[in-house]
């Protein structure tokens, strides 16, 4: 069975549209991020896929149920995001309590040995937490809950490096021991390459991609050369992004479809080939649509003037 | 993970148990709402003077009714300000869905609701002891006590679904506000424009309202007319959850 | 009473300090805190059973009150009571008799001086009789002030004092009585309307009577004014 089906989903808030016709599907038992720039409509989708928020059109299902207002996603799924709204009057301490009352896989022990380890003190309220925190607080109470479906929305928000490096390594150390679905999205994707096995990315409310984690990273190949000898290279080839650079260089990435014949051609014209980080990859692929190119050419034109 | 299929029996009994501890402020706000009330009953509910030839006679009257009112207001306000979007979110931090959520928020304010008329109802008599030994004032004129302990538990229920009701009332006009904010102002305009209205159409709307419930002398009548009130109030804020998302 | 005029600002505050506790949560708003509403809960749940035990176990004279039924047996009973008087036929009112007062005067003329008679007003009736010579009596006569069938126990007394021919009635001191009354709440007279709403029905009588009543030797000269007391012919 499918963790998770979406099929032609649309949402709208008042005029805006936040998930355009996005159709795609998850298997159980992976770790999935959810790539997309501020507002491309992630944490909408994650939303809807915890059955907190409605679709307006379109097919959603969680465990081949529709999520929302579902009481049996509700038990089986988690949604952490760092607005978690957590009862004032309870300490820390008691809203594990609570978490172990209401998730039938809650793993106390492992909740209370990481809640030492952030060195966290039992008797401190939620909402006095600082913002990184609470996103450690919440962290730990997604990986204690063992939900079959995990959801993370940005959850190293305000984390320091350290323990965002704690948090991959508990996270995949515990998937590792009870495999479920972990759907996480964020911002630090090369911080998680090593812990993500498949990468959707969400553009503007609708998929851009959907590939595992590998494929991604080879996905694309980056050419550099000057821009009369790597124009021709360009053409019949599907360009991901292109900067003309000083001395009239360009740098273009493509998509890594090169034949050992191309690839010896390009060698010879003088036209470096380089990897594509998935990183970098996954910003061009969002790169909006329109004129504006990057935020350099908001400076060179001010400097025009 | 294996997956779990749930009751709804079992997710509304772990919601009630967690509201019960994580909403016990609400404790504070009844405690301290019925002693400001109690402040208040020591002046008086009602005094006469009597300005006879030779004898000056006042009467004070000492009864906690102020207390009570106060607390069907506290009822009100606690169910109205469980509808706020936080105290929503709250709910859906962990387990559970619309259903179980209202179910859940409405067990807890029946909960309250005894307990704030329980306390009301008993503050009468801490009021009457400190009238007794501290006030000034000759002598008692009247204990009217409750007699039997027949018409104690009469009364104690009729507070208890009073309180209840008027809850009901709050939860309803929180759940209406939740639609839009703009209807915290909308609302108490309408409501207090239509009875000016009504009021000079010759129909006064609140009096009705009172007379309704407060005047019926039979008490399955006014049972009747208190839990229809009440089930009504919750049934519509209902419909209007379900036009409700949980998160936006 | 100052503090009933400003009961309304009182309330209000009220609600705008309730209003403010419930709604200050810190980052959000809400009801404060941690257990400690819990423990307000229980120690004021405490002192609330405490304090009723206290109360239940007091012998309060608790009166049961008759209310308007009452009100026409007083009528009737001050009517008798003036009939009597004005009548002279003392020995039927003789267990209203509150205090009797005889002084020695051997002088052709009385004078009576009835002080802010007409304020504090009790009826005075004067009987000349041949019983007595060289003595006024005077007797002072109240039925009970009844509150709602209670009867008032504190009796009034005016001041009646002779010197030399002058026989001075002054009123006493007023009485100032307070009384507590202990209703019960509102839920508990819904059902109950001829127990319960005996606080809107509390009457003060206004049929208590008053006399005082004056007895001279015959044929001695009361100077005073005419309106000020009443001339009693017992047959």
């Amino acid at each position: 069975m499918k963790a998770i089906k979406c099929k032609d989903l649309n949402k709208r808030f008042y005029r805006k549209n936040a998930l355009n016709d996005l159709s795609f599907s998850i298997e159980e038992n992976k770790i999935v991020g959810v790539i997309g720039r501020n507002g491309a409509g992630k944490t909408t989708l994650l939303k809807i896929i915890a059955g907190l928020l409605k679709e307006k059109s379109g097919v959603i299902e969680v465990y081949g149920r529709r999520p929302f207002n579902n009481l049996f996603v509700s038990a089986n799924t988690i949604y952490i995001d760092d607005a978690m709204n957590f009862p004032t009057a309870l300490t820390l301490k008691e809203i594990l309590e609570e978490g172990k009352r209401f998730y039938h896989h809650w793993d106390h022990d492992l909740a209370l040995r990481l809640f030492d380890y952030f060195g966290f003190n039992p008797s401190q309220h939620h909402n006095e937490l600082s913002k990184g925190k609470e996103s450690t607080f919440n962290m730990i109470v997604g990986l204690a809950s063992r939900s079959p479906l995990t959801i993370f929305d940005e959850p190293t928000t305000g984390m320091d490096a350290a323990v965002r490096k704690d948090f991959y390594r508990a996270l995949l150390k515990d998937y590792l021991a009870h495999p479920r679905t972990i759907l996480l999205s964020t911002h630090h994707l090369e911080e998680m390459e090593d812990l993500l096995e498949e990468v959707l990315v969400i553009h503007e409310g609708s998929l851009k991609l959907q590939m595992s984690m590998d494929d991604l990273k080879e996905y694309g190949v980056g050419l550099t050369g000057k821009k009369d000898v790597v124009e021709p290279f360009l053409k019949e080839k599907e360009i991901l992004w292109k900067k003309e650079q000083a001395l009239d260089t360009c740098y273009a990435v493509i998509k890594n479809d090169l034949t050992d014949h191309e690839y010896q051609r390009m060698k010879e014209a003088g036209v470096q080939v380089s990897p594509v980080k998935a990183n970098d990859l996954c910003i061009y692929l969002t790169e909006s649509r329109n004129e504006k190119g990057s935020v350099d050419d908001v400076f060179d034109r001010s400097a025009d003037v | 993970m294996s997956l779990i299929e749930v009751q709804t029996s079992e997710i509304v009994k772990k919601q009630i148990g967690y509201k019960w501890r994580a909403y016990t402020g609400v404790f504070t706000s009844l405690v301290v709402i019925q002693l400001l009330g109690l402040l208040f009953s020591l002046n008086g509910s009602g005094s006469m003077g009597s300005g006879r030839t030779v004898y000056d006679v006042n009467i004070t009257y000492y009864t906690a009714d102020i207390v009570v009112g106060f607390t069907i207001f506290w009822g009100f306000l606690t169910a109205f300000l469980l509808t706020t979007k936080a105290y929503r979110e709250d709910d859906f931090a962990f387990v559970t869905n619309r259903k179980t959520s209202t179910l859940s928020t409405i067990v807890f304010l029946f909960m309250i609701c005894v307990i704030g008329a329980l306390t009301a109802l008993l503050s009468g008599f801490a009021l009457k002891l400190i009238a007794y030994f501290i006030l000034p004032g000759e002598e008692m004129l009247l204990t009217q006590g409750v007699g039997n302990v027949s018409a104690w538990l009469l009364g104690m229920f009729a507070t208890i679904i009073i309180v209840f009701m008027f809850s009901s009332l709050g939860y309803l006009a929180g759940m209406i506000v939740q639609l839009n904010k703009m209807l915290v102002i909308v609302m108490p305009v309408v409501v207090v424009g239509l009875m000016i209205l009504l009021s000079r159409g010759g129909f006064q709307i609140q009096v009705y309202f009172f007379e309704f419930f407060f005047e019926e002398n039979n008490a399955w009548l006014f049972t009747l007319k208190t839990l229809s009130a009440t089930t009504i109030f919750y049934a519509l804020s209902v419909l209007v959850s379900n036009r409700l998302e949980v998160k936006q | 009473m100052i503090v009933v005029a400003f009961m309304p600002i009182l309330i209000l505050l009220a609600v705008i300090i309730a209003l403010s506790l419930l709604i200050k949560k810190s980052s959000r708003f809400g009801f404060g805190r941690g257990k400690a509403g819990l423990w307000m809960l229980i120690s004021y749940s405490v002192l609330l059973v405490v304090s009723a035990v206290i109360f239940l176990a007091i012998p309060l004279g608790s009166i049961e009150l008759k209310g308007q039924e009452k009100e026409e047996k007083e009528e009737q009973k001050s009517q008798q009571f003036y009939e009597a008087v004005q009548e002279g036929k003392l020995d039927e009112i003789e267990e209203w008799r509150i205090h009797e007062w005889s002084f020695p005067f051997d002088k052709e003329q009385l004078i009576l001086q009835v002080l802010e008679n007409d304020v504090n007003g009790i009826n005075i009736f004067v009987e000349r009789t041949d019983d007595l010579t060289e003595t006024v009596e005077a007797f002072y006569y109240q039925t009970p002030l009844m509150i709602n069938g209670y009867e008032v126990e504190e009796k009034y007394m005016p001041a009646v004092s002779m010197v030399m021919t002058t026989l001075s009635i002054y009123p006493g001191e007023k009485l100032n009585l307070k009384y507590k009354m202990f209703g019960s709440e509102f839920p508990f007279r819904l059902f109950d309307k001829e127990n319960g709403s005996m606080w809107g029905d509390t009457t003060v009588s206004h049929w208590n009577g008053t006399a005082l009543y004056i007895r001279v030797p015959e044929g001695l000269d009361v100077v005073g004014d005419q309106n000020a007391y009443t001339e009693v012919n017992p047959s």
